[in-house]
């Protein structure tokens, strides 16, 4: 029997020895040799302390010195610096003593920890890094300025960030952890209904626009995502983020209300304005009529002067409120084939053409660009009619209209050969009422350029005028590409 | 004789629209209102055949006077035109909604207020 518990003992991975009461070693199993790195005969028979590294010595010292009839026993950690790395053992220490209750020796059992506690260092640091992204994933939950809700499909809400729980008057705390049919009663009824459509389609809700009650304050709107998410084993779950669009509505509708003003202004401005214009032009013309012959001669001159005017006010009038009729509203958005829109836009000019036995050369292959389609042959048309009107005395009028795409551009080029535009007036072609030499003797109304740019720039795109070498003027519009016919 | 009522607050306009009828036809006889105030009164006593109203006018606009010539009893089948100093596509579906027989845009030249005249003589007094 005892050679098997020797044999036990011996072979032990925790380290077992025995030293009496002067710390000589009476017994030392293998881990024991293998801790203090010394064959057994060399511990057994050596001094605790000298066997021990000098700077652990003392404090054993200490510690032993504190085992007595009140104190049989005591339990330490120490770690052991070794040039592999730090061991951790934990020490029983136990007193041995006779039937009087003297001290003759001790026990020591020491259980290699090192694995434990790194264990614990990692699982503090673990612990740590959790805390610090906790805190920092929170931080940035609250400080998003939308309201996050995170829910489950029993309406329970598991999560809402600071702006959620400041919209109800209401704190995180409180929130978390609760129903929404507690906290909202029956109104809850919709937006669970709402949150269950996503679940079940398991499609996302982005987008939508609702009004929304704060806690204080009136009614307002938000756009609100429902996004549904899966949580591995907890079940399903929505992420509802709303953002408060208040402000951005009530912006939206001064808009809309300032857009209306100006278009009523226009209109009544038009209105207003073409009355009196009437009067002049058929008063004018009824004294041609009513008394043509009575009139002294020359006097036919005058009153074609009259009409002329009236006639030139009259277009400006139109051609003013076409401009301030182009707004954002009045804009339709699609896939424009532009080769086929400048074929139509030169079909009303086809006459002017051949009276000015000019030629126009217009793309071949469809090109697509996303525009209004009413609103881009306006333009065009106009930048046909221009260079037909302003062209030379000097040679037939040649209008080549290109288009070339670049990266998400199209790139459409109107060249003519002619009049050109003098430089010095280059910077004002797209004035409103802006004429540039020599073109003032030709009748315009000064708006169309304008017109064009407005238009042009309500699609997100440029017109320029851009250098030519040889006489005659190149406007230049980059348009945005459309994909197909179905690309809106 | 037949009798026409005009609504304008343009004393040029209501000439000119008279002028252009009575070139057609001198027997025509016409009542000129610059506003719609007195409008019951005006139609019960005179019993136009036609009224021309115009849309714009300060107060009361051409179609709040279509309105109440046409809660008139005897008026609910009185050809009532509309005219307007300019074209709003607008105005001619308001126009049309509401019950009017036309809607006329008022002619820049005294050619076309001649024509015009024509036009309604022709459809709506002979």
């Amino acid at each position: 029997m005892p050679e098997l518990l020797n044999s036990i003992l011996d072979t032990h991975p925790d380290i077992i020895f025995r030293y009496d009461a002067g710390l000589k070693m009476t017994y030392a199993n293998q881990a024991a040799s293998d801790f203090f790195q010394q064959p057994k005969d060399v511990v057994i028979g050596n001094n605790l302390l000298e066997l021990s590294e000098p700077i652990h010595r003392d404090d054993i010292k200490t510690q032993l010195d504190t085992i007595g009839p009140d104190r049989r026993a005591f339990t330490i950690t120490q770690p052991i610096a070794r040039p592999n790395g730090t061991l951790h053992i934990q020490w029983t220490n136990i007193g041995v003593f006779d039937d009087h209750d003297e001290l003759i020796g001790y026990q020591s059992l020491g259980r290699n920890i090192t694995r434990e506690v790194q264990l614990q260092d990692q699982l503090k640091q673990q612990t740590k890094e959790l805390e610090n992204l906790r805190y920092e994933l929170r931080t940035v939950f609250d400080a998003v300025p939308a309201t996050i809700w995170y829910k489950d499909d029993k309406n329970n809400i598991l999560r809402v960030n600071q702006a959620a729980a400041d919209s109800l008057g209401m704190t995180v705390e409180e929130l978390e952890g609760t129903n929404t049919y507690d906290v909202f009663g029956e109104s809850a009824r919709d937006y669970h209904e709402d949150d269950l459509k996503v679940f079940r389609s398991g499609v996302a809700e982005r987008g939508i626009i609702e009004p929304f009650e704060p806690a204080e304050g009136e009614q307002g709107w938000v756009q609100t995502d429902k996004i549904p998410l899966t949580d591995g084993e907890n079940g399903p779950r929505i992420l509802v983020v709303a953002t408060d669009i208040t402000a951005l509505k009530e912006q939206e509708a001064i808009l809309k209300s300032i857009n209306k003003n100006l278009d009523d202004f226009a209109s009544l401005t038009s209105h207003d304005l073409q009355a009196p214009l009437r009067k002049i032009g058929i008063t004018a013309e009824l004294m041609q009529l009513e008394m043509g012959d009575k009139l002294p001669e020359g006097a036919d001159a005058y009153f074609a002067d009259i009409a002329q005017g009236v006639g030139r006010m009259r277009m400006l009038i139109k051609s003013f409120l076409k401009f301030m009729r182009a707004s954002p509203e009045n804009v339709e958005l699609g896939s424009v084939d532009l080769t086929a829109l400048l074929r139509n836009a030169a079909e009303d000019e086809t006459d002017s053409l051949e009276q000015a036995d000019g030629v126009l050369r217009l793309p071949e292959t469809p090109i697509y660009v996303r525009g209004d389609a009413a609103l881009l042959t306006q333009v065009f048309a106009n930048l046909i009619n221009n260079a037909i009107k302003y062209r030379s005395e000097e040679r037939p009028i040649v209008i080549d209209i290109t288009a070339a795409t670049e990266k998400q551009n199209c790139v459409i080029n109107v060249c003519d050969n002619g009049a050109g535009i003098d430089p010095s007036f280059a910077g004002q072609v797209f004035d409103l009422f802006g004429r540039a030499k020599p073109h003032m003797e030709v009748e315009g109304s000064g708006v169309g350029l304008a017109l064009c740019r407005r238009i042009i720039t309500l699609h997100g795109g440029t017109i320029d005028l851009i250098p030519k070498d040889r006489p005659g003027s190149c406007f230049q519009i980059k348009l945005f590409r459309a994909r197909s016919t179905t690309d809106g | 004789m037949d009798k026409v009522l005009i609504v304008d607050d343009s004393a040029f306009d209501r000439k000119m629209i008279i002028k252009a009828i009575t070139s057609k036809d001198s027997n025509v006889d016409f009542t000129e209102l610059s506003n719609g105030l007195s409008i019951f009164d005006t139609i019960t006593k005179v019993h136009p055949k036609i009224a021309i109203v115009d849309i714009r006018m300060p107060g009361m606009d051409g179609f709040e006077i279509l309105d109440k010539i046409r809660s008139i009893p005897e008026c609910t089948d009185m050809p009532v035109l509309m005219v307007s100093g300019s074209e709003q596509p607008q105005d001619r579906e308001m126009a049309t909604a509401r019950g009017a027989n036309g809607y006329f845009v008022k002619p820049p030249t005294a050619a076309g207020y001649f024509s015009l005249g024509r036009t309604i003589y022709d459809r709506y007094l002979s």
